[in-house]
């Protein structure tokens, strides 16, 4: 997993740069994070666009291809920079590469509510529909009275503040991965969605081949390839252990229809709790294995945003 | 006569927004004068060590220290003020206050149904800051929504409901400027005040 992290000031000496810093090296072995400057992007200027020029591209491209965000921002006037803000503007105008980007909002200010304002207005903006960017609910890191946080080294003084932070940053991976793999269970962004290859000829590492995957006794032969359990063997599970009955049962006794499609687009299970007719998305026993352009006709790919992909 | 100083929230050349201030300059004449004010043009605010705040800056720090009030038209961008605005406030909040205590009535106008709401709540809350401390008119709002059809070829608002909304708001705003006149006595604890967050912000 890949973030970029932006500071939301021009100045040279800020905080919220040291802030971001420590997090990147800090916990450089639970995610890596490049830092991005925003010093060369001019003020927002309708009349004068620059979306081309090379200081936007690049911050186009870098969050573009980033998993997720983190921004650190300051508090001016109970609000972000105006720096920070152009930069947005810039980026919700002709190109949109905040849309449906997970992205976590942190900040540190002089005061007791260390940014509080700056950072649920920060929210608002991200949540415009220009943006449309996907903000990390709940979990504020507020770093208050900033003055006197960091060490010498650029290390926050105190332990707890450094557990709490780890503590969110590894929830905000958790759900970087939540949204990023329902994004592409929709096809991502339209344009994708058209690339994407429904065929399932691609090779994962749990493909099982060698199997027609068309074919309508697909789960018998591949289950006889791998030696796939069944009955009342045990299988270990997080956390727990059942039979494969005990999870047979407990999952077609769900409310909702599951559907598992791997990321080569394979569809290789759903929960058989009814019949196919009375299903909201039928899909028929010999349907499992098939790669989903067999699944669902082209129209229907939007469905897919229901259904769950690892 | 009262003097107003009418603050325009936007760099495009085509704004509604200057629009509605130039409008307003107008139709209020009798009244009030009203002198536009430009944003843009300003360097991207940086926090200066040596303080140093820019000419244009302090020029238009004075404009609004020998004004009786300040009326603010704002464009919304991503649900919030635009940047340049944005730009604007803080550096009339780095070592320089014009606005603090000063009468200030907000406006705006947007292309969709909304008219601006939530960048007017934006304005408000960062007119609020102890950095700038101006005294908002309360229980006012001023949204122009669908701007694009709202005017004529002369530049005035066609809306007779709207025109007598604005008229009715202006004349509050007069009141409220007298209002904030005889509320003098905590004008010297807010510029002590704001000495204080200054030493702190420059540190
Ligand atoms: C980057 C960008 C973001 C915008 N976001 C909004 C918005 O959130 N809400 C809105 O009503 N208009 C939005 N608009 C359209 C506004 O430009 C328009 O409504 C504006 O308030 C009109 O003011 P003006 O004529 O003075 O420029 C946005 C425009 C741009 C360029
Ligand atoms: C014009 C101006 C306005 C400020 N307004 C606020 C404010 O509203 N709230 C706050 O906590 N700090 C305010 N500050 C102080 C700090 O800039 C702020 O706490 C900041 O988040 C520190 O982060 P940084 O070192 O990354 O710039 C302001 C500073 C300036 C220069």
């Amino acid at each position: 997993m890949k973030l970029v992290g932006i500071a939301g000031t021009v100045e040279d000496k800020s905080y919220n740069k040291i802030l971001l810093q420590f997090i990147a090296n800090h916990f450089s072995r639970l995610v890596d994070i490049e830092i991005l400057g925003i010093e060369d992007i001019p003020m927002f200027d309708q009349d004068n666009d620059q979306t081309n020029s090379g200081a936007i591209q690049y911050l186009n491209r870098k969050i573009s291809g980033a998993d997720g965000v983190i921004i650190a921002t300051p508090e001016h006037n109970h609000t972000i920079t105006a720096a920070l803000k152009s930069v947005i503007e810039w980026l919700s105008f002709k190109v949109h590469p905040f849309s449906n980007k997970p992205v976590m909002i942190v900040g540190a200010s002089y005061y007791e509510q260390g940014s509080s304002r700056a950072q649920l207005n920060l929210r608002q903006i991200l949540e415009a529909p220009g943006v449309n960017a996907i903000v990390f609910p709940g979990n504020e890191f507020l770093l208050a009275n900033v003055k006197e946080a960091f060490d010498d080294n650029g290390n926050l003084k105190d332990d707890k503040t450094t557990a709490f932070l780890e503590s969110t940053l590894q929830k905000f991976l958790k759900f970087v991965k939540v949204i990023n793999t329902m994004d592409q269970a929709s096809g991502g962004n339209d344009d994708a969605a058209d690339s994407e290859d429904l065929n399932a000829t691609g090779k994962i590492s749990t493909t099982i081949e060698d199997v027609d995957m068309a074919a309508d006794d697909w789960v018998e032969k591949a289950a006889e390839k791998v030696h796939a359990v069944d009955g009342n063997t045990y299988v270990k599970l997080d956390r727990g252990l059942l039979t494969v009955d005990q999870l047979n049962y407990f999952l077609n006794s769900m409310p909702i229809e599951l559907t598992y499609a791997d990321s080569n687009n394979q569809f290789i299970y759903y929960n058989k709790m009814t019949d196919t007719k009375k299903m909201l998305a039928p899909r028929r026993p010999g349907q499992v294995g098939d790669p989903l352009s067999l699944v669902h006709p082209s129209g229907l790919l939007r469905e897919l945003s229901t259904s769950f992909t690892p | 006569m009262r003097k107003y100083i009418g603050l325009v929230g936007t760099n495009t050349k085509q704004s509604t927004n200057r629009q509605l201030l130039q409008f307003m300059k107008r139709h209020f004449k009798k009244q009030a004068e009203i002198e536009l004010i430009e944003v843009s043009g300003l360097p991207m605010f940086n926090k200066p060590q040596d303080k140093q705040v820019p000419a244009r800056a302090i020029e238009i720090a004075k404009k609004i220290d020998a004004s009786d009030g300040v009326i603010i038209s704002t464009p919304e961008y991503d649900h919030a003020v635009p940047a340049v605005l944005m730009n604007a406030l803080e550096w009339l909040s780095y070592g320089i206050h014009p606005l603090l205590d000063k009468p200030v009535m907000i406006i705006g106008a947007s292309f969709g149904s909304l008219g601006t709401s939530r960048a007017q709540a934006h304005l408000r809350q960062m007119l609020d800051s102890p950095e700038i401390s101006a005294r908002v008119m309360p229980s006012s709002e001023y949204l122009v929504g669908h701007v694009l059809e709202a005017f004529d070829d002369q530049g005035n608002l066609t809306d007779k409901d709207k025109v007598k909304q604005l008229d009715a708001l202006f004349a509050d705003y007069q009141q409220f400027v007298e209002i904030s006149k005889e509320l003098w006595h905590t004008l010297k604890v807010d510029k002590e005040e704001v000495k204080k967050i200054d030493a702190e912000d420059f540190k």
